[in-house]
This record gives structure tokens, C-alpha cells and sequence, in this order.
């Protein structure tokens, strides 16, 4: 590990995971709430409409958040133990790399319409990642990128 | 019933159909003995395979690739001491002992033989108890088949973590995914945000792509931080090769007479707990495993061979889990209530051949139904056969290094995503439920509700809406029958049970 992953590796982000998760849904639930009127179609006609059942998941949404915001809060004010739950940077700047080469698979399917190219690199990305050294496993997944593009060209009918 | 019964005989009996159970039974095994890897990781990878065939040889592919995964896990838990997937880790801890005894062989033929007994007791509970379920079913109406939902999502929230609250906040926001698209009522766009392609609305099989096989790579990414990926492995490449070797080469496959009156009693114990636990939505095996195990333990005359290479405790593991694959099919086929995301992936291989799992299924389409059903049993005797002759290959298997399948299963995701519907928006769609499921975990918020909430959304909301235009608004037709009454008291019951539960699971934490 180098000095700046060492140095990733200490730093942690510890936030109330219950209060988190509970501001968190509140908030999901607040822009869906506000996005209704604009993305639903509204019936004068009918007792329930295409927006009413996603209106009413929203309101059990928000009563669930404060629920658990309020059990929470009890115990910080009881002084009980809350639950925190820790993030490690280096950990999750790993797990981001890792969704960002899948990014790359999709971008570069979307310019080449190969499958094949955005296989080879999300494969060869994948053991370059986890820093793999032998080179036969790097010639066996360019092999299998190529078996399952010609398998789902050619025996599922999938053009890609 | 024996109508649907002779030309379900006729659709099962067919040489593609027996050659695609044993080439899913195949794949489950390899699959499950592979430390890592899952069977529903499984499913969802093969699933595209299914999409040119008809129902039958589809359901028998995916059904075998269910139950062998039930078995293939207790091949690694066995030899190296690491269960293949989650439910054999009750297995481990009496096949591995009994293994280090120079009776791996033994051990497995014991897993093989209680799981094969598990997995055909439940088909046949299957096939009994499904058509009586199904003419209950066809008596409800929409405000009970709502409630039916409603008990199922109840259950779902409530068992799958450790705080409900968080379940049922998952539970909508997967119900609130699946109103994305065309309202089932008006056809008008909901949540399209002008994107035409989300007029269709979401597919289910890109949904657990994302939300399973996806977010089971960036855990991987995550897992290994700051090493590589073969240093942080448990155990190297070379470790489980010497220990797989060490335990089948001079393995004895030989079971006592003794000890094979000493598999009954837990392989109908286990059975009858696995099936009932498999019944119940959103339970599964891992828990009908460990149930069964503490059950037989208690009953048996031998307790302290629990832990040691007890007989009876691999024979309860073992049976229960696969126990539970033929009971979680009866929600799923007369009501359409997937037990747990395997199933659910299962329901999405129906519904690509216009089967839709619920009321009237098995009328309309019971010889398909019965031909599933009575195929289940098929699929345990072909695991069996396979498992019998095909062990050592399964044990040689365990030594595929993770670094190579890994990126493979990557390559199937994207693949099994894109030919859904051949566009890559579906692959974009599959990365944002990944992004959407690995943000949930930062906050502790279980998917599996999310995904099966997905799953009913349509089926409730249209019930829902259905059932107050109808009562023109009035909430009072969710109590307007028996079947109302009843599932409103299983509902209340469940809650009650589950919020005792974690309280006093966390008081049992407290002291």
C-alpha cells in the first residue's frame, strides 16, 4: 500500500445509521411526492388515480423515516447506545473504481455496438484491479469475452 | 386434476426436457460448489438461456439449477471446510469433521442422499397441497387479493434484516419502481421522465442483475480493499487443491446400515420444517437449514456428535434446504408471491411465456402447471444420479480461481442484460439498480424487499385501486369478507410476532 492509500485507508466517515437511513428515505420520498403532480396523470372522474398508489407509498415512506428518526432521537436523549456505522474512504473509492469500469463497459458498448471490446477491457480492467500477475489468467478471460460473444451471437441470436 | 395430469405427462416427457434438467442440474452443482458464487447468481446469469425455449424445458432448466444448488454448496462445505453457498454452512459443520475423519466420500453421499429425500417430499407437497391452495385462491376477489399481497410484502419486511421499519421503506420503494412506466389502468406514463423506452416499464430480470450479481462484484471490490484478491482469499487456489485432494483420495463412500437408520428420523424432521419455512415468503434455505439442525439436535439421543461428523446433522441440513425449493413454488404458482429473489427470477421465466403466476393459472394453463410440478420431482432424481456419478468432477471444480470467474460472470451480467430487450439502455438500467442497491447498504437497508416489492407492485396496486373503485373509496371492503378478516389477523399476527422477536433479540443483545 502506498503512502496515499495508507492514508485513505485511515480516514473513516462515521455518521447514526438508523438517522441516516431515515433522513435519507425522508428525503427520497419528499422529491417523489413533489415529481407526482408532473410525471402522473390526474383524474377528476375516478376515486383513486394513477397517482394516488405512489402518493400513498410516499406518505408510508415518510411515516416509517420518522418512526425511526424518533426511536433514534429517544435514545440519544436516553443516552442509550445508537447504532453508527463506519465507511472506510479507501475501501469505497475501491468499490466506486470498480462501478466506474463498469461505466466504461456501457460507454464504450454504446460507441463500438461490440460487445466484444467493452468485455476485453471490463475483464482485463478487472484483473489489472485486483493487481493479478499471472498472464495466463489474462489470455483465459480475453478468451472467454470472446466464447461469450460468439455464444450469445450465435447460439442466442443476440446482436452485438 | 388427473385430466392435466396425462397431458402434463405428455408436455414433461420429452428428450429436450431431460436434457435440460440435467444440464441445469449440471450447472447448479459446478455453480454451488464454488465458494463465492450463488445460486441466484447462477439463475440470473443463465436466465437469457431461456428466453427461446417455452415454459416447461425453461422452468426445468432453471428448477434444476435450484436444487442442485442446494446440494453442489455442501460439496465445498465438505472437502474444504467453505460453504458453496450460505445454506450449507450448517452442512460444514458436521461434513467437514466427518470428512477429516477419511469419510469425505461418505459425507457426500449422506448430503446427496438427504437432500434428494428433502427435495422430493416437498415436490410432492408441491403437487398435492398447490391445487388446493389454487381453489382458495380462485375464490378471492380483488380487496383479498390485495390483503394477499399485502401479508406477503408484511412477511417479506419484516424477516429480511434486523429492523422492520427499514424493510417496509424498502418494500415501497420497490413497489413504488414497479408503477414506473404505463398505469395498468390508463396506459397513461407515469415516472417516464419522456424516455419512451420506460413506457414498457422495468424488467425484473435487469432489476436482480443490478441488485444482485452487480452489487455481488463491487462487494467483492470492497471486501478485498487493501489487498489483492488471491492474498485475501480465506483460502488459496493451492490450499483448497491440497485439501480437496487430501480428503477424496483416500475417502471411504461406505454408510452403515446403522447410520442409515440414523439419516430417517432428521431427513423427516428436517423435510417437514423445511417446507414450512420454504412456504413462508421471504424466508428461504439458510434459515430452514439452521431450524431444522437445532430441531434434531434437540431430539437426537446423541447430541454430542453435533459438531463432530453427526450423521443426523447432516442429514437435517441437508434435507431441509432442499426441502424448501418445492414449498417456495406454491406461493409463487397460485398466488404469484415469490418466496424469495431465486423464485422471483423464476416468476420473470414465466412471464416471458405469457404465464402469469395467480388466480386462474391453473385452469387455464394446468397441464403446464402439473407438468412443472411433477417435473420438480424429475430434477431431485437426475441431482441424485449426477451426484452420485459426478462428485469428484463437482470436487475438481472447487479449484477454479475466483480471478477467472469472476470476470465471466461480470461479461454474463452485461450479456444477460443487453439481450433482454438487444438495447443497452437495459445495461444503464442494470447499473443504476446496482448504484441503487449499494447506496441502500450504505444506510442498512435490506433489498430483498425492494426486489420483491418490484416483483408485486403491479399485482397490488391494481388490486388496490381496483378494490376502492369498486367501494367508490371506502375502506371498508378490505373488511368485507371472511378471507378479508382472515388475512387482516395474519397480517396483524405477523407484525406482532416479528416486533416481539427483535425486541427480544435485542434485549438477548443487551444482557
Amino acid at each position: 500500500m502506498g503512502d496515499f492509500e495508507k492514508r485513505l485507508y485511515a480516514k473513516e466517515i462515521r455518521y447514526p445509521i438508523n438517522l441516516a437511513a431515515s433522513v435519507a428515505s425522508a428525503l427520497f420520498a419528499a422529491v417523489v411526492l413533489y415529481l407526482i403532480p408532473r410525471q402522473t396523470t390526474a383524474s377528476a372522474t375516478t376515486v383513486v388515480d394513477g397517482s394516488s398508489f405512489p402518493r400513498l407509498l410516499m406518505y408510508v415512506i415518510i411515516a416509517c423515516s420518522l418512526a425511526l428518526a424518533f426511536g433514534e432521537i429517544v435514545k440519544i436523549v436516553q443516552k442509550q447506545e445508537v447504532k453508527y456505522k463506519s465507511l472506510n474512504l479507501l475501501i469505497e473509492i475501491r468499490a466506486f473504481s470498480m462501478f466506474l469500469l463498469f461505466i466504461g463497459f456501457y460507454l464504450i458498448n454504446s460507441i463500438t455496438r461490440t460487445f466484444v471490446i467493452g468485455a476485453c477491457f471490463v475483464s482485463l480492467g478487472f484483473l489489472i484491479f485486483f493487481k493479478c500477475k499471472r498472464k495466463k489468467y489474462y489470455i483465459i478471460v480475453i478468451c472467454s469475452a470472446f466464447i461469450i460473444w460468439m455464444l450469445f451471437t450465435h447460439v442466442l441470436n443476440v446482436g452485438f | 386434476m388427473f385430466d392435466y395430469f396425462l397431458s402434463a405427462l405428455g408436455l414433461l416427457f420429452t428428450i429436450e426436457n431431460f436434457i435440460w434438467i440435467n444440464a441445469g442440474v449440471f450447472i447448479g452443482s459446478v455453480f454451488a460448489a464454488i465458494p463465492g458464487l450463488t445460486v441466484m447468481l447462477c439463475i440470473i446469469l443463465f436466465l437469457p438461456f431461456t428466453y427461446t425455449m417455452s415454459a416447461v424445458p425453461g422452468m426445468m432448466f432453471l428448477l434444476g439449477i435450484y436444487c442442485a444448488g442446494g446440494y453442489g454448496g455442501s460439496v465445498s462445505a465438505i472437502l474444504i471446510n467453505t460453504p458453496g453457498t450460505p445454506h450449507a454452512a450448517a452442512t460444514m459443520l458436521d461434513g467437514h469433521p466427518l470428512a477429516k475423519k477419511g469419510r469425505a466420500a461418505a459425507a457426500l453421499k449422506m448430503a446427496l442422499i438427504a437432500s434428494t429425500f428433502g427435495g422430493i417430499f416437498s415436490a410432492l407437497v408441491l403437487l398435492f397441497l398447490a391445487p388446493q391452495v389454487a381453489k382458495v385462491a380462485a375464490q378471492l376477489g380483488t380487496a383479498e387479493y390485495f390483503l394477499v399481497c399485502l401479508f406477503g410484502l408484511t412477511v417479506i419486511a419484516g424477516v429480511s434484516g434486523d429492523n422492520m421499519l427499514k424493510g417496509i421503506i424498502s418494500t415501497c420503494v420497490g413497489l413504488f419502481i414497479a408503477t414506473i412506466g404505463a398505469d395498468p389502468l390508463t396506459s397513461y406514463d407515469r415516472f417516464t421522465f419522456g424516455i419512451d423506452r420506460l413506457y414498457l416499464g422495468l424488467d425484473l430480470a435487469i432489476c436482480i442483475i443490478g441488485v444482485f450479481a452487480l452489487l455481488q462484484i463491487l462487494s467483492k471490490a470492497e471486501d478485498v480493499g487493501e489487498s489483492k484478491l488471491e492474498e485475501k482469499r480465506e483460502l488459496s487456489s493451492e490450499e483448497i487443491k491440497a485439501r480437496v485432494k487430501e480428503n477424496m483420495d483416500n475417502a471411504s463412500g461406505i454408510i452403515t446400515k446403522e447410520e442409515k437408520k440414523r439419516m430417517i428420523l432428521p431427513m423427516i424432521v428436517s423435510s417437514i420444517i423445511g417446507t414450512i419455512v420454504g412456504i413462508i415468503p421471504g424466508t428461504g434455505s439458510g434459515m430452514a437449514s439452521w431450524l431444522s439442525y437445532d430441531r434434531v439436535r434437540a431430539i437426537s439421543k446423541r447430541k454430542d456428535e453435533f459438531g463432530k461428523g453427526s450423521v443426523e446433522g447432516i442429514a437435517a441440513a441437508e434435507s431441509a434446504n432442499n426441502a424448501v425449493t418445492g414449498a417456495t413454488l406454491i406461493p409463487l404458482l397460485t398466488l404469484g408471491i415469490p418466496g424469495d429473489g431465486v423464485v422471483a427470477i423464476m416468476l420473470s421465466a414465466l412471464m416471458i411465456n405469457g404465464l402469469n403466476p395467480g388466480l386462474s393459472l391453473f385452469t387455464t394453463q394446468g397441464d403446464i402447471m402439473y407438468a412443472i410440478m411433477i417435473g420438480l420431482i424429475f430434477v431431485n432424481i437426475f441431482m441424485f444420479l449426477q451426484g452420485r456419478y459426478l462428485t469428484r468432477l463437482f470436487a475438481k471444480i472447487v479449484r477454479v480461481p475466483e480471478e477467472i470467474l469472476t470476470p465471466i460472470v461480470i461479461l454474463f451480467c452485461f450479456a444477460g442484460a443487453y439481450s433482454i430487450n438487444k438495447t443497452n439502455f437495459d445495461v444503464a438500467v442494470a447499473l443504476c439498480f446496482a448504484a441503487l442497491a449499494w447506496g441502500m447498504r450504505k444506510f442498512d437497508i435490506p433489498v430483498v424487499p425492494m426486489l420483491l416489492g418490484f416483483v408485486l407492485g403491479n399485482m397490488t396496486e391494481i388490486n388496490f385501486r381496483r378494490a376502492m373503485m369498486l367501494s367508490e373509496g371506502s375502506l371498508s371492503i378490505f373488511v368485507s369478507s371472511k378471507f378479508c378478516i382472515a388475512f387482516l389477523i395474519l397480517i396483524v399476527f405477523t407484525i406482532f410476532t416479528i416486533v416481539r422477536s427483535n425486541l427480544k433479540k435485542k434485549n438477548a443483545k443487551k444482557i
